[in-house]
């Protein structure tokens, strides 16, 4: 190959790299047709932009988000197992909520303070303004629940994205019947 | 038993959990309001305007089978105002 072939090849293959580094940088500048207005929003598009496929489905889901407050996330498919006697699991209950009295909803994973309920179990203050103590509970007879992961959420008022990702079951029994299935283990307070 | 903010009432849960029971003076119940239909109430949740219960329902709603309700004392019955985890 003569030197000036050699040079013409060194050519095209900078500009190509460059043209294809442009390209790149191009399509992962969000267009401004979703600027986040808040630091919530913010953090939401900073963890969660990725996944869909252009601003506009980000923003869309985002507003759904806002709007309908699923406790799963998007991508969850409901997931109905049968949780077996002797299976322990926690849960945070509020001021004046008797340990007899549970939620809905519970998580295998450990509840060490109120920050890891609001954050990793993303329980908005909508939903449980104060929380005061951790009952883990067994399960004494078979219950049905969905089970899954922590969908994100945000929690307006208190500007504040909360990630989730946690464990997290829903129980699919009349409220009434919950107890019915469950024994109070231990109740400890957290902060 | 709680006082509601709005109303200044004295309140209390039923014993059956079925109702919202409205204490006179001297704590005695001069009058109730009654759940929702499907609802047992759980425990209220004071705010500094108005005050809440959690109802546990039989069936779930948007997804949801515990909500707030907040109790209007003055037109004797409990609203629907969000749900409840």
């Amino acid at each position: 190959m003569s030197i000036w072939r050699r040079w013409a090849l060194a050519f095209v293959i900078t500009i190509s790299a460059l043209l294809g580094t442009g390209t790149a940088a191009q399509a992962q500048t969000p267009v401004a047709v979703a600027a986040p207005a808040s630091a919530a929003h913010a953090a939401w598009w900073a963890d969660q932009r990725w996944r869909y496929a252009s601003d506009e489905a980000a923003e869309a889901a985002y507003l759904a988000l806002v709007a309908r407050q699923s406790p799963w996330p998007e991508w969850h498919q409901s997931n109905l197992v049968v949780l077996s006697a002797g299976l322990r699991f926690q849960m945070a209950i509020a001021p004046g909520q008797p340990a007899d009295q549970p939620g809905g909803f519970g998580t295998f994973d450990r509840i060490p303070s109120v920050d890891y309920v609001r954050l990793s179990l993303a329980v908005k203050s909508a939903w449980k303004p104060a929380i005061d103590r951790v009952v883990t509970y067994e399960i004494t007879s078979p219950l049905i629940a969905d089970v899954g992961t922590v969908g994100p959420q945000i929690d307006g008022p208190a500007d504040r994205y909360l990630p989730g990702g946690g464990s997290q079951f829903q129980m699919m029994m009349p409220a009434p019947e919950r107890m019915q299935h469950l024994r109070v283990i231990e109740v400890r307070p957290i902060q | 038993m709680t006082r509601d903010p709005a109303s200044g009432r004295f309140v209390a849960i039923a014993p059956a959990r079925d109702a919202v029971l409205l204490l006179a003076g001297d704590g005695v119940a001069a009058g109730s309001i009654i759940a929702p239909p499907g609802y047992k109430l759980s425990h209220f949740v004071e705010e500094s305007a108005r005050l809440l219960v959690v109802g546990q329902g039989e069936a779930a709603i948007e997804g949801w089978p515990d909500w707030h309700f907040e109790v209007d004392v003055a037109n004797v019955c409990l609203v629907r105002a969000g749900p409840a985890y």
